[in-house]
C-alpha cells in the first residue's frame, strides 16, 4: 500500500498493520498524525522543552515496540496519550533525582510558594504555576482543560476513576487561582506606587500591626 | 481560596475561571523539525531492526513467514519454535552497518537530520523523512552519504568555501596528519555534509561558526576549509583541513572553538 493510501486508514487499522509487520509504514503514518498533539501534551506536562522532546521520543519508540499490547479497548489516541504521559512522568522523576543528586535545582527550581518579594506579574505565570501543581492535578488540567479531552478519556489515560479526574481538575484550578491571585503585599505595593493621596489612611503599615 | 464543588458537578463548572484561562492559552508550536527528524530516524532504526530480524527468521523457516513487526522482533523466539541466535546473512551487513552508524548517531549525538540520510530510502520513506515534512526539506539540504558528498570535499584555496562533514573518523592528535589527509583526499567513506547547526554539535557545525573558529586561528578568510565534526583523542572535537596560499594544513580544535577561545588541540599540521 502506498503511503498516500495509509492516510485514509483509521488509527486502529494502522496499528494492526504495524503489529502484522509492515516495515514501519503504518506506524510512520500514526507518527505523522499525532506527533504535534503528543508533543504539545509532553510540553505542557513537563514544562521543559528538552524533557518533552526526550519523553515524546521515548513514547513513540515504546509505542512502536509495544504495539501488540494495544487491545483495542480504547482509542489509539488514548493509548498514545497514556504512553506519552507515562514517559513524561518517568522523565520528570529521573530529572528530579538527578537534580537532587547534583544539589542544584536548576530549571526545576521554582519560586517558593510563599515568596512575597516579587510582584505578581513576575512571580508566576500560568505555566510556572501549572508546573508547581501536584502531578495528578497538573495532568488532569493539561488533558481536560488545556486539550479539551473528555473526562472519561482522561480517566483512561491516567488510569484513575472519572470522579478522581474531576476532583483533580477542581482542586488544581483552585490551587492555580490561589497562586495567580495577587497577594496582600501586591496590593500594598500598588498602593505605595500610587502614593498616599490615592490611598487615604496609608496601608504601608505591616498587616496585623497594632 | 476555596470554591464550592463536588464530584457531581460537571467538569465545566469553573468558578475560579482557571478552566477558561487554561483553555485560552495558545497551543504550543508543532513538533520542531529537528525533533521530527530525530524521532523519525529512531523509528526508522527500529523498523530496520525489525525488518532485519524478520528476514533472518524467514531464512531459518524455509521462507515461511513468522509474525513480524516490532512485537515479534522483541519476542525473538519467545514462542519456543526457534531459540537459535540470529545469524546475520552476509548480504545484510551493509544494512546493519547503516543501522550501527545511525544508532550511534541517534544515541550519542541525536542528529536525526544527518542520519536519516544514511538509512535506506524505503525505511526512511515510511517515516516521511524524505517526503513532505519540513524536516525532510531540511534534510534534503544535507548531502547524501557517499559519492554525492565527495564533490563537496576539499574546497579549494582562495574559494573561501567552508564544508562541514561528519566522517566518523576517530582522529588522534598524534596521527592527525594521516587521517586529515585521507579525509581531504576523499578516501574515507561515508562522508555527509552537515549544513545545519545542531545544538549537540555546537556552532562549529555550521559554515559561519566554522569560519569564526578559523578566523580565531588566524586562517585567511579566503581559505577553503573542510571541517570534520568528530573526535580527537577520544573527545568531541573538530578537525579543520585548510587550503590556503601556503598549502594544506590540519587543525584539531574543541567544538566550542570560536572568536576568543580556539580550544586548540593541535595544529597547524602541514599536510603537504
Amino acid at each position: 500500500m502506498m503511503l498516500d493510501d495509509l492516510s485514509t486508514l483509521p488509527d486502529a487499522e494502522l496499528l494492526q498493520r504495524h503489529v502484522a509487520g509492515d516495515g514501519g509504514a503504518a506506524f510512520g503514518e500514526l507518527f505523522r498524525r499525532h506527533r504535534d498533539r503528543m508533543y504539545a501534551v509532553a510540553l505542557r506536562t513537563t514544562a521543559n522543552r528538552e524533557l518533552a522532546a526526550d519523553a515524546v521520543q521515548d513514547a513513540f519508540i515504546s509505542a512502536f515496540r509495544r504495539a501488540d499490547a494495544f487491545r483495542g479497548e480504547a482509542a489509539v489516541t488514548t493509548w498514545l496519550h497514556r504512553i506519552v504521559v507515562n514517559a513524561c512522568l518517568d522523565r520528570l522523576r529521573r530529572e528530579k533525582v538527578s537534580v537532587r543528586r547534583a544539589g542544584d535545582l536548576g530549571e526545576l527550581d521554582l519560586p517558593d510558594l510563599h515568596d512575597r518579594h516579587a510582584s505578581v506579574e513576575t512571580r508566576l505565570d500560568v505555566r510556572q504555576a501549572l508546573a508547581r501543581l501536584p502531578e495528578g492535578q497538573r495532568l488532569a488540567l493539561v488533558l481536560v482543560d488545556m486539550h479539551g479531552m473528555p473526562v472519561a478519556e482522561a480517566a483512561q489515560v491516567l488510569g484513575v476513576a472519572e470522579g478522581t479526574v474531576k476532583s483533580r481538575c477542581f482542586r488544581g484550578r483552585e490551587a492555580l487561582a490561589a497562586m495567580l491571585s495577587p497577594t496582600d503585599d501586591d496590593h500594598d505595593r500598588s498602593a505605595r506606587d500610587a502614593g498616599p493621596a490615592a490611598v487615604p489612611g496609608s496601608t504601608t503599615e505591616p498587616r496585623g500591626a497594632p | 481560596m476555596s470554591q464550592q464543588h463536588d464530584d457531581t458537578a460537571p467538569v465545566e463548572h469553573d468558578p475560579t475561571g482557571m478552566r477558561a484561562l487554561l483553555a485560552s492559552l495558545p497551543e504550543p508550536e508543532p513538533m520542531p523539525d529537528d525533533l521530527v527528524a530525530r524521532i523519525s530516524a529512531a523509528l526508522a532504526v527500529e523498523a530496520q531492526r525489525g525488518n532485519g530480524i524478520e528476514q533472518m527468521w524467514n531464512l531459518h523457516d524455509d521462507g515461511a513467514s513468522r509474525p513480524g513487526g516490532p512485537a515479534g522482533a522483541e519476542a525473538g523466539g519467545a514462542d519456543g519454535t526457534d531459540e537459535r541466535a540470529p545469524v546475520v546473512p552476509l548480504r545484510r551487513r551493509l544494512g546493519l552497518r547503516h543501522l550501527a552508524v545511525a544508532a550511534a548517531v541517534v544515541g550519542v549525538l541525536g542528529v536525526g537530520g544527518f542520519l536519516v540520510k544514511s538509512l535506506p530510502g524505503d525505511v526512511m520513506a515510511a517515516f516521511g523523512v524524505s517526503g513532505a515534512s519540513s524536516a525532510s526539506a531540511r534534510g534534503s539540504e544535507v548531502a547524501a552519504a557517499g559519492s554525492d558528498a565527495r564533490a563537496l570535499v576539499a574546497p579549494e584555496a582562495g574559494s573561501g568555501e567552508v564544508v562541514v562533514v561528519m566522517s566518523g573518523v576517530d582522529h588522534t592528535s598524534a596521527a592527525l596528519a594521516v587521517t586529515a589527509r585521507e579525509l581531504d583526499d576523499g578516501t574515507l567513506d561515508p562522508i555527509a555534509d552537515l549544513s545545519a547547526e545542531s545544538p549537540t554539535l555546537g556552532p562549529i557545525a555550521t559554515p559561519i561558526g566554522a569560519r569564526s573558529c578559523a578566523t580565531a586561528l588566524g586562517i585567511p578568510a579566503d581559505a577553503g576549509i573542510l571541517v570534520d565534526i568528530g573526535e580527537v583523542d577520544g573527545v568531541s572535537a573538530a578537525v579543520l583541513v585548510v587550503h590556503d596560499a601556503a598549502g594544506r594544513s590540519a587543525w584539531a580544535v574543541d567544538r566550542s572553538c570560536t572568536t576568543g577561545n580556539t580550544g586548540l588541540i593541535r595544529g597547524p599540521v602541514p599536510l603537504g
